[in-house]
């Protein structure tokens, strides 16, 4: 009783200084960033040929984030990302694959204006990050030494 | 000493978007008044303006901690009001993100009762292993957080490649991490001090008060939509329910704990058992159900969450409401902190788990 | 008179060994900069501790490398003293601005009682205490009985319910572990037959009090705890339930003088238990103010290693655990020391008066 009372006191204790020790999760982010895997929902891309105009993107977005506009003649989705939830709807109900959505997320713009993308702006891909920061993900699950990223 | 009226939140390091009203009486509580209300989004307003596909990321955001088993009531309504019958393989993916987004979610919520108590390394170590699964979810669905992934007909996604691998991995260290927390934490003698004979709810007032989910488990009532209404794949699963006879702030806690071991063998077992074969049947982007009614019900990791659909045969729902398991808990707590010390105050109101978001709606 | 007479008198004043010793010991060890620098050390040791034992990080910035983080204390403090002082419209002005200045001083001044090694000197041994007196125990537990009233003040003179909860919870909690606190002093200096802190460690050389009067370390360490108010003690803060319980209210300079006063605290209690319990600065080899400093780290590491591990108790529990666990055991620890004296004098390093 006695005994249990000690140990039920000491060994968190115990416990607690082993975990000094481990390797953890976390990621130092602008240094060091996490491998987005192929899913990932960051901002859509659009595919410029490969639109054909439907406006089914535009129909079953949720939040009105996109809106078809004229381009020459020709309507193309245009995306607003400060009303996107990334629930990847547009990408996965294009009929053609025109619209796909990007590993990108690093979205923050210092002008309200620029959250907006007329397809021209769509279509670039978001650049990969710059060679400073070091592209990681999860490499070995160990119970005594913790989680190591590489 | 006269009572005195103190206003226990929303700006409070624990209360969450609501506030208490606390009569209290030297250290002693002698009446509780919840004031809800601070994250009222009108989301059940929301959902009669959008059509029935659009509705599910809207949905979800009734309570994003457990944003997998959230929709999955709703769209199972949904597919009730269409009279379709979902694919083998998509039933088996849904439990599969049920009882992932069940770990998430207890993972916060017994994170949450530490920090109720003052014990901030079991939310952080809670949190890092909450990690494994949210990568799980971003390789599956494509979202750390809020999936979208569930919608009627089916699910979006197959399994991706090397899944079935990645999650035996880390369902392994997970489940040997679990015998780490129940030695630190449910078997560290300050926790069961602090915790133990706190709050507690007898089963006959348990009933009464209609709480639902782990609260009640905890209070010894066996009840549990997987087992006795079964939903998804759940039927051909192997799994208990663990239940608690005491009822206190220690007993939801552990009912909880015990709850993840059963979601990793349930996870285990469908990921082994899942059948090949359509992920989707074909349903149309704006899906117009005929003129009629639904009611579904599944188990959250809160408890029993409601969807009652009216369909006018329109594109959009006539009418979607929603009956929150965190609402129907939150009549708990003021029966629960009458004539308690001050201090219980907050492992009264984590160890129910209940989320403003989910109260409000 | 000319001015080299002056300079010549001057320097005979200034220049001269008494003088600069007394110089090192009021103003560097163990004067204002030990205290000052443990503070910064402290915080900076606490923050990144605790995320090594949470799993996370810890600080990064500010500071080179793996000292990431020691110089936030600094830049945090500056800030804080730029701030407005803001007076509640409840408060009791005079109390409220002059309760919390008062605080680090009087912690400041129980450190000045502390002698923390031999100074390293050819000639008579002296001591690297500030302010030397026999009874220096004495003083030092009576300046650190003064910290309930403060709070009880300040706790009042804030004017709000959370720093009124908090003042009342502060009350139970430190007067009720002043009693242990003393008991079990009182068994080191039953043992030692002095009051004075450098017969204390003296007396150790042959063997440490924690080995020969465990059960006194234990009382006096987790009293001690109490009397911090570090976790699972710190029920008078628990934000968890009463924001920041007695210091809800402050801003500006005022938290910094209640922060630096806890955490000076903290370095006189880890002194104490340094002191009384694991001999001082006795040690082979090394100096004896490395003995003293390298003691001194461990304890402090375990007094906040009590926040990563246990959650906080509450107030009922630990005035049980006080009044019905620690006093008894104190009692008994007494009872032990005197059957000792008794049967078996030659284990007590100093014959016993009663015996
Ligand atoms: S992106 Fe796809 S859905 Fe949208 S208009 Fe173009 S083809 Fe249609
Ligand atoms: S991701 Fe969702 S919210 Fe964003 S544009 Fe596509 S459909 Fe709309």
């Amino acid at each position: 009783m006695v005994f249990s009372w000690i140990v039920s006191i000491l060994r968190p204790l115990g416990m607690a200084f082993r975990h000094i020790f481990k390797y953890r999760f976390t990621v130092k982010y602008p240094y060091y960033v996490l491998e987005t895997s192929e899913r990932y929902r960051g901002r859509p891309v659009l595919d410029l040929a490969k639109c054909v105009g439907c406006g089914v993107c535009a129909t079953i977005c949720p939040n009105k984030a996109i809106t078809m506009v004229n381009v020459e003649d020709r309507r193309y989705p245009q995306f607003d990302a400060g009303r996107c939830c990334f629930c990847g709807f547009c990408a996965y109900f294009c009929l053609t694959s025109a619209l796909k959505m990007n590993g990108g997320y690093e979205l923050s713009e210092y002008d309200k204006s620029n959250l907006i993308y007329p397809p021209e702006k769509l279509v670039k891909v978001p650049p990969p990050p710059p060679e400073r920061k070091k592209v990681v993900k999860l490499k070995k699950l160990s119970l005594s030494t913790g989680v190591t990223h590489g | 000493m006269s009572i005195m009226r103190v206003r226990w939140g929303p700006q409070h390091p624990v209360s969450g978007q609501w506030a208490f009203w606390l009569d209290v009486d030297g250290d002693i509580v002698v009446n509780m008044e919840p004031d809800i209300g601070y994250t009222h989004r009108g989301i059940e307003k929301v959902a009669e303006n959008r059509t029935y596909i659009q509705n599910v990321p809207v949905v979800e955001r009734t309570s994003v901690f457990d944003a997998g088993n959230i929709v999955f009531g709703y769209v199972q309504a949904v597919e009730e009001l269409m009279g379709i019958e979902i694919p083998e393989r998509a039933k088996y993916i849904r439990t599969i993100v049920g009882e992932m987004s069940r770990i998430v979610s207890h993972l916060y919520g017994l994170g949450l009762l530490a920090i109720a108590v003052g014990f901030e390394t079991m939310l952080m170590w809670f949190i890092n292993d909450r990690e494994l699964f949210l990568d799980l979810f971003e390789m599956l669905t494509g979202a750390r957080i809020t999936y979208s992934f569930f919608i009627p007909g089916g699910v979006l996604h197959d399994l991706p490649q090397g899944f079935y691998d990645e999650a035996m991995r880390r369902l392994d260290y997970f489940e040997r991490r679990l015998k780490d927390y129940w030695k630190m934490f449910f078997l560290n003698r300050t926790f069961i001090t602090r915790t133990r004979g706190v709050g507690v709810l007898k089963r006959e007032d348990a009933i009464r008060l209609g709480v639902v989910g782990p609260n009640l488990r905890a209070s010894g009532v066996e009840a549990d939509v997987r087992k006795d209404e079964p939903y998804a794949a759940y039927d051909q699963i192997d799994f208990i329910i663990p239940t608690e006879k005491e009822g206190d702030a220690y007993a939801r806690g552990g009912v909880r704990f015990h709850e993840l071991e059963q979601s990793v063998s349930i996870i285990r077992q469908a990921l082994k058992k899942i059948p090949d074969g359509k992920i989707r049947v074909k349903v149309p982007i704006t899906p117009t159900p005929p003129k009629g009614e639904a009611y579904s019900r599944v188990e959250t990791a809160r408890g029993e969450i409601g969807y009652y659909i009216i369909s006018d045969g329109s594109n959009r729902p006539y009418r979607v409401k929603i009956s929150a398991p965190s609402f129907r808990n939150l009549l708990a707590m003021p029966f629960l902190s009458r004539n308690v010390p001050m201090a219980d105050i907050p492992t009264i109101y984590l160890s129910l788990d209940l989320i403003p978001l989910d109260v409000d709606r | 008179m000319n001015i080299e007479t002056i300079i010549e008198s001057l320097v005979a004043l200034f220049i001269n060994r008494p003088f600069i010793e007394m110089l090192i010991k009021v103003l560097i060890f163990p004067g204002l900069m030990f205290p000052l620098l443990f503070v910064v050390f402290a915080v900076w040791f606490e923050r990144k501790l605790l995320a090594k034992v949470h799993l996370r990080i810890g600080p990064l910035h500010v500071g080179p490398g793996p000292l990431g983080g020691i110089f936030q204390l600094i830049a945090d403090a500056l800030k804080l003293l730029q701030k407005e002082i803001i007076v509640p419209y409840n408060a009791h002005k005079i109390l409220y601005n002059i309760l919390p200045l008062a605080m680090p001083m009087i912690s400041l001044a129980a450190m000045a009682f502390i002698p923390v090694a031999p100074f390293p000197s050819v000639g008579p041994v002296d001591y690297l205490v500030v302010f030397y007196t026999p009874y220096n125990i004495l003083v030092v537990l009576a300046l650190f009985a003064i910290h309930p009233f403060l709070v009880i003040g300040v706790g009042w003179a804030s004017g709000s319910k959370y720093t009124t909860m908090g003042a009342l919870r502060a009350a139970y909690q430190l007067l009720a572990y002043e009693v242990p606190v003393m008991l079990s002093a009182a068994c080191v200096v039953m043992v030692t037959g002095s009051f004075d802190l450098i017969k204390i460690v003296e007396s150790q050389a042959n063997i440490w009090y924690i080995l020969l009067l465990p059960i006194a370390f234990l009382v006096f360490f987790v009293s001690m705890m109490a009397e911090l108010g570090r976790r699972p003690f710190d029920i008078p803060h628990a934000e968890q339930e009463i924001v920041y319980g007695w210091a809800t209210e402050f801003t500006g300079v005022h938290y910094v003088c209640v922060m630096f006063a806890e955490y000076v605290n903290l370095c006189v209690a880890s002194c104490l238990v340094t002191l009384l319990f694991l001999g001082g600065w006795l040690g082979p080899v090394l100096p004896p103010a490395a003995w003293f400093l390298i003691k001194f780290g461990i304890v402090v590491v375990f007094f906040l290693m009590g926040r990563g591990v246990y959650p906080r108790l509450r107030i009922d529990q630990l005035l049980n655990a006080g009044w019905r666990i620690l006093i008894p055991l104190a009692l008994i620890q007494i009872f032990i020391i005197l059957v000792l004296a008794k049967f078996a004098p030659w284990i007590l390093p100093v014959t016993f008066v009663g015996g």
